[in-house]
């Protein structure tokens, strides 16, 4: 009830008066010019009768049509061409072209302009000039003839023209604002919503760690250890879990912002998996992947920390899809097409391996408004590294294990590098990438999960 | 009843009823067709419904149970990671009794379910 008293009088405060106000000052200046014409010019008093009835119907239109609302653009030129018509009268009845009341034709174009309403100023302009030639062809063609006339008549050409300039270049800038500021708004309305859908995701592993802490410190007494053991597991998997899912925002951010710069060098990817594989969640998955290099396989030129965090990411994805316990291989060799080489994961699909396996192919904004448990992210964090990469991934049929995740990376071209870049090395801990493992492993990003793992047997 | 997709908030459900010291026999669900299957065979006293679940979502289930004159006295306590107050209100208008924010204090919880059952009873 209180908000409806409140707002009523603010609507009728804000929409009443200022057109009410505005044909009211319009009358009043137009009723005092012709009460002038009439003390200067009596031989005109007729004129000036007609004047004043003109005046009422102008103040009827002008406070009427504004208010009716329905079309405020058109009530706006309807106003405008009473406007000059009236002018165009009192321009006649004083003494035709050569009369000075020519220059109130200038009001409404540069009232328009004021307004920075350049289309009403150039429609103004325009009536005034056709108003004042017609004063002109009432007059005779002697009149319009005259200099003073021709002089007066081309001077509205300036201010047309100025103000279709003007009108062209404000309309350009008001498209690109309007168009910035639909583009910000759309972008700030989707990372609001973003947000909204990332911290609902965080509330799923946050849930866990909350409600099994809480419950391990109020009942440590009487839980048995090994129920105790296992809240603890759980609390520390969700927590690598939450620190993943927060790894694969960030970088899906950096990497659609275009802060991520990748500090690329050449190396293997079969060295990279290698240090992968210690990124693990889990020590015993390591012995599930069975990796496999073909000869002449080139090496790549990427950044090594990113490629080792996707294929974290790609064999955490393929563990958890896979059936428990089944072998991973991951199969490494040069691409159909030229100067790339091709990674396949091959699983053993579950069910769900088919949507799971979506981000994939979707934008982050889709993955994040599907319903997830966080991991899609990863798969989307992995697909936009390997894009950043130049590369790309795709999902394919398998034909010993039924899907493969196989992305390709172009390889590392000699100008890259320099001449010593090394093509067709055999794959082992020695061969190219090993001088890159020192230095970038201590690069220091990944703090959350190196620690984790470094608790690990 | 615990109705949730979530692996882990279903066990992190039961446990706290578990450890509440009350006794009450719980049955969990991953799904929200099974689980209005599985309702109106058990009929339970209370239901711990997720939302955001495949398939079938929790308010759906949420109506259906009310819908059906068969499980309509069920309690329903929305458990969930949506939290805005429009959210909540879409929440009640579809039936529900309750409504509990993850990530939740389990003795909170277990308050929650103790209250819709004493509610349950004198109905």
């Amino acid at each position: 009830m209180a908000v409806s008293r409140n707002s009523k009088p603010a609507q009728q405060k804000k929409g009443m008066p200022r057109e009410t106000i505005a044909a009211g000052l319009r009358c009043l200046v137009l009723v005092t010019v012709f009460a002038l014409t009439r003390l200067q010019e009596a031989a005109h008093s007729h004129l000036f009768e007609i004047a004043v009835a003109a005046g009422a119907v102008y103040v009827m239109v002008t406070t009427f049509v504004p208010l009716s609302r329905r079309d405020p653009r058109r009530a706006a030129m309807l106003t405008q061409a009473i406007d000059v018509a009236l002018i165009t009268l009192l321009v006649y009845a004083d003494s035709g072209v050569t009369s000075n009341y020519y220059l109130l034709y200038f009001v409404p174009i540069l009232v328009a302009g004021a307004k920075a309403d350049f289309r009403d100023a150039i429609v103004a302009a325009g009536l005034s000039a056709a108003g004042y030639l017609v004063v002109g062809a009432l007059q005779g063609p002697a009149a319009v003839v005259t200099t003073s006339a021709m002089s007066r008549a081309l001077s509205f050409g300036i201010p047309i023209g100025m103000m279709a300039i003007f009108f062209a270049i404000l309309v350009n800038e008001q498209q690109k604002h309007a168009r910035l500021a639909q583009q910000y708004e759309d972008a700030m309305r989707a990372k609001a919503d973003f947000l909204s859908k990332v911290s609902h995701e965080f509330r799923t592993p946050l849930t866990a760690i909350v409600g099994f802490s809480q419950l391990l410190y109020e009942h440590s007494d009487t839980l048995d250890p090994k129920r105790q053991k296992e809240y603890l597991a759980i609390v520390r998997e969700q927590s690598q879990h939450l620190a993943r899912m927060i790894e694969d925002i960030l970088d899906l951010t950096k990497i659609e912002e275009g802060r991520l710069k990748l500090k690329r060098q050449a190396m293997q990817v079969s060295d990279v998996i290698e240090t992968a594989l210690m990124l693990l969640d889990h020590p015993e998955d390591r012995e599930r992947v069975a990796l496999s290099v073909e000869p002449r396989t080139r090496a790549v030129y990427a950044d090594r920390n990113e490629l080792e965090q996707v294929m974290a990411r790609l064999l955490h994805t393929a563990f958890k899809l896979s059936e428990v316990g089944a072998s991973v291989p991951v199969r490494i060799g040069p691409a159909v097409e030229d100067d790339a080489i091709q990674v396949s994961i091959h699983l053993s699909p579950l069910d769900e391996c088919e949507e799971a396996l979506a981000p994939l192919t979707e934008s982050a904004e889709k993955v994040v408004a599907r319903k997830s448990d966080g991991k899609s992210l990863g798969l989307a964090a992995a697909r936009a590294l390997i894009e950043l990469h130049g590369g790309r991934i795709w999902v394919e049929e398998s034909y010993d294990t039924g899907v493969a995740l196989t992305f390709v990376l172009p390889v590392c071209q000699p100008k890259e590098i320099g001449p010593e870049v090394i093509v067709g090395v055999t794959i082992g801990p020695e061969a190219a990438g090993a001088e890159a493992h020192g230095e970038d492993n201590d690069r220091g990003r990944r703090p959350v999960r190196a620690k984790a793992h470094a608790g690990q047997p | 009843m615990i109705v949730d997709d979530d692996p882990f908030a279903r066990r992190l459900m039961r446990d706290s009823l578990d450890l509440s010291g009350e006794c009450y026999q719980v049955f969990d669900m991953d799904r929200g067709k099974l689980a209005l299957e599985l309702i109106a065979v058990e009929r339970p006293d209370v239901v711990l419904l997720d939302i955001s679940m495949p398939e079938i979502g929790g308010i759906p289930v949420c109506t259906e149970i009310k819908r059906n004159p068969a499980t309509a006295e069920v309690r329903i306590i929305i458990v969930s990671a949506h939290c805005g107050s429009d959210f909540i209100a879409e929440c009640l208008s579809a039936g529900a009794d309750d409504y509990v924010t993850k990530p939740f204090q389990p003795d909170e919880l277990a308050r929650r379910v103790k209250k819709a059952l004493a509610e349950a009873v004198a109905a």
